[in-house]
């Protein structure tokens, strides 16, 4: 009898109990809801606790973690209208600001870059071809030299070298020429000149312009001073 | 009766301790067993308080969005939004090494992450749609601290190229209607830690992250 009364359990007692119950409860949702909570899941790799369901990648924002959700959140979103930073904006090539692997022009001069100017602008130095033939008139004694074809542009005919070994018939088309079948480019059309004067050209030009001017009215002034007046008298300065 | 009563009331206690207390209970354990525990990096990453670790799923889930690389650790907590200008920068308790730098064009973000730990994130502008910035993966060629554009006469402080042609991240004035002519424009003082912190050879990455079709459209500015 005495230990049935003490495994009873009195009304107040299970009221008690269940309410004991359920702050113990509560108090555990409140870990869980903590970063540390979440921290010791994730140091516990138990996985995907804060993502639900990511299989499908539009699932995630719904059901990420607060850190995923944050992560998405901080974004300003997608770019509006927008107005592109003023620059040089005719300049496409941006080579000079290439640091590295810049290969260095030839030459530079007046913002213009040559790479190899003699080569564009004059023939290739080719051999002539072997002598044919030499005129009766030839001095045998005279060497044959290879010719080299000197070759203009437009130009048809070879020039004959000093010395030659033949007489040429004919402004050097025959035998010793050669060069009038080489194929020159013509030469690059000079730059334009550009319509508007330099500054310094303008300034030049006003300096002159005030120094004609000075230059007159001290003249002028001076045969004021040194030239007879209304009078007739004659004064110095 | 008061036994049970006694021993009730200190269940209580301790449940109201632990929901009161949870947070520094864990970090003091964590801090206890930091001496024992074989990656001590991440354990430093969970005693800061201004990064949230993330799981495998989210990582992975992340990745395939291109919102961020596969191998994240954890991500720097920014509770708002941040607009041009703003920039968050926090490499407490990450080790040294080589950083990674993450280029979300869409979300007009960027982070740089070390070790698999974002240690620094900021709004970013980028190139026009007539001279879009390039996408894909580029390590940093060269560093110049004082650059000064001759192309576009701007100062270009802080920079990172990553591309022959003179693309870089670089230090910029920051505005939401601005655009680049290709470059990653950044806020001066994140490209100068950027630019302390990242290596030449280390890498970006470029892209643009897929949009969520139930995702609301926000746009500031």
């Amino acid at each position: 009898m005495i230990e049935m009364k003490r495994f009873s359990i009195p009304i107040r007692g299970r009221a008690k109990i269940a309410l004991l119950a359920g702050l113990c409860t509560v108090a555990l949702f409140g870990v869980g809801s903590t970063t540390a909570g979440h921290k010791l899941v994730a140091q516990l790799g138990i996985g995907d606790s804060f993502a639900k369901t990511t299989d499908a990648a539009g699932r995630l924002v719904e059901n990420g973690s607060n850190a995923v959700q944050e992560f998405l959140g901080r974004s300003p979103g997608e770019r509006g209208a927008t107005d592109i930073l003023k620059g040089k904006a005719k300049r496409a090539l941006a080579k000079d600001d290439a640091p590295i692997g810049k290969p260095k022009p030839a030459q530079r001069a007046l913002g213009k870059t040559f790479d190899d100017p003699l080569v564009s602008l004059v023939g290739p130095l080719t051999p002539a071809p072997a002598v044919e033939f030499l005129p009766v008139d030839a001095a045998p004694a005279a060497p044959a030299i290879p010719a080299l074809a000197l070759t203009v542009p437009g130009g048809s005919g070879g020039f004959t070298p000093v010395g030659g070994g033949f007489i040429g018939g004919g402004g050097g088309g025959g035998s010793g020429g050669g060069g009038g079948d080489g194929i020159v480019p013509p030469p690059p059309a000079p730059p334009p000149v550009a319509a508007v004067p330099e500054p310094s050209t303008w300034t030049l030009l006003l300096i002159g312009f005030a120094a004609v001017g000075a230059s007159i009215r001290r003249s002028k002034k001076a045969g004021k001073l040194s030239g007879p007046d209304r009078a007739g008298n004659c004064v110095k300065a | 009766m008061r036994k049970s009563l006694i021993a009730g009331l200190l269940v209580l206690s301790v449940a109201l301790g632990f929901a009161v207390f949870g947070n520094s209970f864990f970090a003091v354990s964590k801090a206890t067993s930091t001496t024992s525990s074989p990656q001590p990096e991440r354990v430093k990453a969970l005693l800061d308080p201004h990064r949230d670790f993330i799981s495998q799923g989210d990582a992975k889930s992340l990745a395939e969005r291109k919102l961020a690389p596969s191998a994240t650790k954890s991500l720097l907590k920014v509770p708002a939004v941040m607009r041009h200008g703003d920039f968050v920068w926090n490499e407490q308790g990450i080790a040294k090494g080589h950083i990674f730098i993450w280029v979300d064009l869409r979300r007009q973000m960027i982070s740089a992450f070390r070790n698999g730990h974002e240690i620094g994130t900021a709004v970013i502008i980028y190139g026009a749609e007539e001279r879009s910035s390039p996408e894909g993966r580029f390590p940093i060629l060269n560093k110049q601290r004082h650059y000064h554009s001759r192309t576009y006469d701007a100062p270009m402080p802080a920079s990172l190229f990553i591309t022959n042609d003179g693309v870089a991240l670089h230090g910029s004035e920051m505005s939401s209607r601005r655009a680049s002519h290709g470059c990653i424009g950044l806020p001066v003082a994140f490209a100068e830690q950027l630019f302390d912190a990242a290596k030449v050879g280390d890498i970006v990455e470029i892209t643009r992250s897929q949009k969520d079709p139930r995702e609301a459209p926000r746009s500031i500015g």
